[in-house]
Order: structure tokens, then sequence, then C-alpha cells
């Protein structure tokens, strides 16, 4: 068993190894981030010091370590498997849409003042997949094409909102934690003293812990996103409900998204908050509210009762002041044309003029290479 | 935005405390079960985590306090993912014992005396409910990139 053991750990040094000589063989795309590459190299070349120091330790002739030492190449094998199927794949699959992408991320991260390491954008993704963050690689995935569109883009700001909050959390939370845990406790009082039955009880502890774990990094990511790029940010948004429709309703919740219902109405508050225009924006939601006619759950109200977010979107507003993000307002106060307005300008475009939009749409993108 | 950034918070939060507890698990076996000296123990360790015996044993008695919260219900046990504190409660619910081997095991390494066999499956049974939402959550994380 001690040289299967063994074996396993070899097979994973050489495999290791191989990515190293493939990657430096390579002939990578000149403009891509050579910081990125190398921490990818640097990755790798750590886990194969790992693997190395795994074998010549002894302890994998130690027949009482056998377990765990079982344990420790599966946890090596993850890590290697990971470098391959995220940063691995952004550098070979890095080509012109990415250079483009890149440089539009660059050109946000100056514009919105994220003084932080700017991600790279990568198109490995798809439309189902959609956007996504990997914070610890610190990549943003966009679905392939996505080049060549306009209108999905503030969803980028939804994924860098992601990476900021890794870092700000405590400043844009304020003491929502403690508030979120005092209603909590409230309202399991109220159903205590009014009888209403231990599943709502139950109900309620579910949902506070999906509030910690995942609902509350999504609502503040929405409105960092509204905070920066403005009501392009709910049109986005009132796109994808219309997508998720076909499945479930505006009001169904899910373990890694709360209800597009309320990410909506955080939206408006920190619209609210900005005296940013959105009556458009408000008659259209309230007009697919009406279409599309979901029933609300029972417990709905309880889940995402409107104070919470209101102190929420306080908190989040006051933070985005404090780490000096450039709000949206402040974007367009500016004599450049930022690419939160220009997005704004795209949903304009769509609604008012839709014919003429995809020529404006690719004249815009033109111009925005130029920009870069 | 998919579950990507989910999945990977929470895989690396499984993945360092599932390594982590292994170490620790590695360091007192050799001490207790293999009767290696100290000094060896310390070239073997694990620098990745900085470990020695006394931290070992701590980290150990830390996490069996966390469940042992956890499953009484006593405290806020926030260090830990949610999957986990599923699995462990339903461990405990399946498995009556599970609370007094806990305190067993914490008595003993509270006294600083030796572990023996029946203490380290336990902690083996603990590392295998560990791992397996360790690598579910991996699974979910590898296939988003299938």
């Amino acid at each position: 068993m001690n040289n299967f053991i063994r074996a396993i750990y070899h097979d994973l040094l050489s495999r290791v190894k191989n990515l190293i000589h493939e990657l430096e063989a390579r002939e990578i795309h000149p403009e891509i981030n050579l910081a990125f590459v190398e921490n990818t190299k640097n990755d790798l070349q750590q886990l194969s010091k790992e693997v190395t120091y795994r074998i010549e330790s002894g302890d994998l002739e130690v027949d009482g370590l056998r377990r765990n030492n079982i344990r420790r190449y599966s946890s090596l094998q993850e890590r290697f498997q990971l470098i391959e199927a995220y940063p691995y794949q952004v550098i070979l699959k890095y080509q012109d849409p990415e250079v483009y992408l890149n440089k539009k991320v660059h050109l946000i991260y100056e514009q919105i003042r994220c003084l932080h390491e700017v991600p790279i954008i990568t198109t490995i993704s798809n439309f189902e997949q959609y956007y996504w963050a990997h914070p610890y690689y610190n990549i943003i995935a966009v679905p392939l094409g996505e080049e060549k569109n306009l209108l999905n883009l503030p969803d980028l700001y939804h994924e860098i909102a992601h990476l900021i909050f890794l870092i700000y959390k405590n400043y844009l939370l304020g003491d929502f934690l403690s508030d979120l845990s005092t209603y909590v406790e409230e309202e399991k009082r109220i159903i205590e003293e009014e009888d209403l039955g231990e599943e709502l009880s139950k109900e309620l502890d579910d949902a506070h812990e999906l509030w910690i774990e995942h609902w509350l990094e999504e609502f503040v990511c929405d409105l960092i996103a509204t905070f920066l790029v403005g009501e392009a940010y709910g049109w986005s948004n009132l796109k994808i409900s219309s997508i998720h429709l076909k499945d479930v309703g505006i009001y169904q919740s899910f373990p890694a998204h709360p209800a597009d219902e309320a990410r909506m109405r955080v939206i408006f508050k920190m619209l609210d908050k900005l005296n940013l225009p959105q009556e458009d924006l408000q008659h259209s939601w309230d007009s697919f509210r009406q279409l599309v006619a979901t029933p609300k759950p029972r417990d709905y109200d309880i889940l995402y009762p409107d104070h919470l977010l209101e102190k929420l979107t306080d908190y989040v507003f006051q933070g985005c002041q404090d780490i000096d993000l450039a709000s949206y307002i402040e974007q367009v106060e500016t004599d450049e044309v930022t690419v939160a307005e220009i997005l704004n300008e795209a949903w304009v475009k769509i609604r008012t003029d839709s014919n003429g939009y995809p020529d404006w749409q690719i004249n815009t993108i033109n111009e925005l290479r130029e920009k870069g | 935005m998919s579950s990507i950034s989910f999945l990977s918070k929470n895989y690396k939060h499984l993945a360092e405390l599932s390594d982590k507890l292994n170490e620790a698990v590695i360091i007192l076996k050799k001490l207790y079960l293999l009767g290696m000296p100290k000094r060896r123990i310390a070239d073997f360790q694990a620098e990745k985590f900085d470990l020695d015996q006394d931290s070992a044993s701590t980290y150990i008695y830390h996490f069996l306090e966390e469940i042992n919260h956890l499953i009484a219900n006593e405290d806020e046990v926030d260090d830990m993912p949610q999957v986990l504190k599923d699995s462990l409660q339903s461990a405990a619910e399946t498995e009556p014992f599970l609370k007094k081997d806990l305190q067993s095991l914490m008595d003993q390494l509270n006294r600083q005396e030796p572990l023996n066999q029946t203490h380290f499956d336990l902690l083996e049974k603990l590392l295998s409910l560990v791992d397996i939402d360790r690598q579910k959550v991996f699974r979910k994380l590898r296939s988003k990139r299938a």
C-alpha cells in the first residue's frame, strides 16, 4: 500500500512539472497581464515544492499515517486541478476579446477610483454560468462573445463588487449583522407569543443562515453596482429577472441568491440615495410585476423586510463613500465620458431606438476599443 | 453572478480546515501512537501551518469545542461553513454517543494526557466528515469548469 501511495504522489509531481513546462514553453499572448502568469507559475512551483517535501519527508513510509497521507494527496491533487481549471485556462484562452475587455476593466477601475489589483477578465464562461468572479485567483469571467455587447456589462460592476466586498466587508456592512440578529430574535419572539407555529420559526432560522452565508453579499454587490453604474444596473437586473421568469418567479429565493423582487428593491433604494432618476425603470418593473403576477409566498415579507433592506442600503452607501469609491454621479461630473455613462446611454438607446441600436452599439464599442 | 464566487470561498474555508486538522492529527499520532521523539516530529511537521505539538492539541481542542457548541445549540459557531455544521449536527443525531466521546477526548487533551487508538478513531471519523463536504464542494467547483 505504501508503494501505491508513493506512486500517486510521484504521478502528481510529474503532472505539476509538466504543466509548469507547458506554461514556460507556450507562446503567451503578448498583452496578457504578466503578473497573472507569474502568479500561476508560482502557485504551481509552490505545489511542486510541497509534493516533493511530502515525498522526501519519510511520512509516506509510515503505516500508521496511510489515511492521512491519502488525505494530503487528495488535497494537493485538488489544488492542482483547480489551477488547471481556472488560471491555466485563462492564460491558454487569452485572445483579442480579452485584450479589449481587460483594457475596459482597467479603465473602469480608474473611473470608480478602486485602487486594488485589477482582476483579469476572461471569456471562458458561457450563458448558463453567465458572469462570475473567482476571488482567490482574481478572475472575472464573462460569456464568450460578450465583448460584442454592452447591455450586460453593468453586471461586470457586480462582479467587481464581489472582489471589493472581500476586502472591505466590515466597512460595507456597518452594524448590519447585529441588526439582522436582533430582527430575527424579535420576529421569533412574536411567532412564539402569537403561536404562529414552529415551522415559521424554523424557516426564519434557515433564512437567517442564508442571509449571512449568501444573500447579504449578493445584496451588497447589487448595492455597490448600483452606486457605481446607476440605473443601467437596474435595467440589466430586470433583464435577468425576465430570463429567470421561465423557471421561477420573482419571489423565489435560492440558497445562493435572494429573490429577484428583493434585489430590485435594494437597487431602487440605492438609486434613491443617489437621487438618480428611476421613473422609467420603476414603471417597467411595476408593469413586469403585474404581468408575471407570481404569488408571494406566505413568509416572504418576513424574510425580506423593507426596513432591513433600507438599513443595509444606508450602511453600504456610507461604506462606499468611506472607501472612496466614485459614485455614478461623481463619474458623470468628470470631463471624461465614463464606461458607466456609456452603459446607461446604451440602455436608453435600446429602449428608444431599438432598430438603430445594433449600429450604435458597434460604433460605440469601436470607440471604446480606441479609448483604452 | 454564478455560484463560483461562493463555492470558491466555501471550498477555501473547508480545505484550510481539513488540511490543518489533518496536519494536527498527524503530529499527535506521531507523538502518541508511533512514539516518535519530539525532535523528529518537528522535522516532519507541516511548515505550511507552523504547527507544533501544543498548537496541534489546541487546534483540535478548539475544533471539538466548536462541535460541542454546535450540537448543544449553546453558542454561535461562526468559524465553520454551513455545510459542515449541517453534517456534524446530522452525525450527532444519528450517533448519540458522539457528544460523550467528544467530551472524553477534550478532557484528555485538556489534561495533556496521551491519546489512544479510540481517540484517534474519533478524530478520523470527524476528518472524514469534513473531507466528504470538502470533496462535494470541490466537485461542484470543478464541474463548473468542465
